[in-house]
């Protein structure tokens, strides 16, 4: 057995979470004891609460969150938040989440209204056309189509849209690879498995891709005319990778987001900024860079999503001036701006 | 749980002030420092409170809640990655000092192993040794596989161990 592997057993045993053979077979070990002792003491010194932040502090932060509690509105009987929606592609996501604790639930509709309570502004509920969305939705439908056309004719040669798929993807099936021969158990077999399930979507994304190489090998004239836009391309996708790179390197496996809602048909965009469960980070992003219009637009929500089969990305940003937000959704190979 | 549930706005204050603590120190351990554990801390309390009439009970509500915590601290910190980071300082006892300090010092010095631990270890290993999820859970909450979270508690612990062994004293004791 490996150090590392001696380690699992020992730190399993302490758990509580060793097979018997495995009990058995530290427990006929002094070595074996020694080091479950060793584990143990770290475990006990982690296990010391840090120093809390203070009563004003925890006052404020429970104070704020009976003030969220107090805007749901909640009259004893139903969830209001949920109650009054028609039956969306992402409230059925919502309600079929077999475990509601997935993923943080913010309502970026009560955050923006925060915001806009900050600063005096009009609350997001009254949603209208800001001035700045105009120009920012031209930029955004000018810069993703030169991106897309850029995307497309780079898909004709060698395909470095995918490098950070591909990398994420080979990331996580390493890692779970290696935890498999770590832990040499049934779990680690287990692990490797799912890990190679999640790899499903490839194939879909890999459908897509078929089709956009079909679409180009029709569409000739427009190969000269690219050839700017896809040296852009290639700078861009390469940024991507060595994004993702650095994540692989810095947290040891780079875990893709996988498509966190699944939507069969277009989305109601404004329906969506309503019912967003969970806004996620978007380091992982693969449009982010893209997304960088201008300083105003803070990008409050972002979330991995499949639109009829398109990997892509939500993004809701937010006006910090008047908290009134918008929501973006971008083909994630090529940042373009996906079109009902 | 049931009351808070049905909009009981006595039973959600009750519920919340019963697990802050424990909600705040998942969230310092995770974070690595107080700012973004308060930060952090406050979107997990508000995220808790507007998912709590969606919340099934098909997890116990700590295990659901520490999820909301770390992912909640996670994203804190992630938006906070492109800012420079104040560094805390262990500071150094000194012989006069009474055994409080010591146990100051001893508090930092855990903060600062724990914080020098790869994203990847520290949050199973916090999960574990100061929430006391067991590894299905930890697995559900971290959406890794269990002989993954298996594998990196034990290899995290071992750095622990090793970065708290750098700090032995002279008489063979551990002076995190």
């Amino acid at each position: 057995m490996t150090d590392d592997e001696l380690d699992a057993l020992a730190s399993a045993y302490l758990d509580g979470e060793a097979t018997p053979e495995e009990v058995a077979l530290v427990e006929r070990d002094p070595a074996l004891l020694a080091r479950v002792e060793e584990l143990r003491a770290v475990g006990d010194l982690v296990a010391q609460p840090p120093a809390g932040p203070g009563d004003a502090v925890r006052a404020a932060q429970l104070a704020a969150a009976m003030a969220a509690f107090d805007d749901l509105g909640l009259d004893g009987t139903a969830d209001p938040a949920t109650a009054e929606l028609p039956a969306t592609p992402v409230a059925d996501a919502v309600s079929d989440d077999p475990d509601p604790g997935g993923a943080p639930v913010v309502d970026l509709a009560s955050r923006s209204r925060k915001r806009a309570q900050t600063n005096g502004a009009v609350p997001a509920r009254t949603r209208r056309m800001p001035a700045w969305l105009p120009a920012a939705a031209v930029f955004v439908l000018i810069g993703g189509g030169l991106l897309f056309i850029a995307g497309q004719s780079n898909l004709g040669g060698s395909d470095d849209s995918g490098d950070e798929t591909a990398t994420a993807d080979f990331a996580t099936e390493e890692a779970a690879e290696n935890d498999a021969v770590d832990s040499g158990d049934a779990a680690g077999q287990a692990a490797r498995a799912e890990s190679l399930a999640e790899s499903a979507p490839a194939a879909a994304e890999e459908e897509v891709l078929e089709e956009a190489e079909a679409a180009i090998a029709t569409d000739d004239a427009m190969e000269d005319d690219a050839m700017e836009e896809e040296a852009m391309a290639d700078e861009a996708a390469e940024d991507a990778d060595a994004e993702a790179q650095e994540l692989a390197g810095d947290g040891g496996d780079f875990v893709p987001e996988n498509p966190i809602l699944l939507f069969t048909e277009f989305p109601d965009l404004d329906r969506v900024l309503d019912d967003i469960p969970a806004p996620r980070n978007a380091e992982t992003s693969n449009c982010l860079a893209d997304l960088e219009i201008d300083e105003p637009l803070d990008p409050v929500g972002y979330l991995p999503v499949e639109v009829t089969g398109i990997p892509a990305e939500l993004f809701v940003i937010a006006n910090p001036e008047d908290g009134v937000e918008i929501a973006l959704l971008l083909d994630v190979r090529t940042c373009a701006p996906l079109e009902p | 749980m049931r009351r808070a549930q049905h909009g009981d706005r006595g039973a959600v204050d009750q519920l919340l002030g019963r697990h802050y603590d424990r909600l705040y120190a998942v969230c310092r351990r995770v974070a690595g420092n107080d700012a973004d554990a308060a930060d952090g801390c406050q979107e997990a309390l508000l995220a808790i409170v507007r998912g709590l009439p969606r919340f099934d009970g098909r997890s116990s509500f700590s295990t659901w809640s520490y999820r909301v915590a770390t992912n909640a601290c996670l994203d804190e910190i992630r938006r906070r990655n492109r800012r420079p980071v104040a560094v805390m300082e262990t500071p150094e006892p000194t012989s006069d000092q009474p055994a409080m300090d010591q146990r100051l010092t001893d508090r930092l010095a855990i903060d600062e192993a724990v914080g020098q631990l790869p994203e990847e270890f520290r949050l199973p290993v916090v999960l574990r040794d100061l929430a006391g999820l067991d590894y299905a859970k930890i697995a559900e909450t971290l959406q890794i596989p269990p002989g993954t979270v298996r594998s990196r508690i034990a290899r995290g612990r071992r750095q622990l161990s090793e970065i708290l062994g750098n700090q032995t004293g002279p008489d063979g004791r551990h002076t995190p």
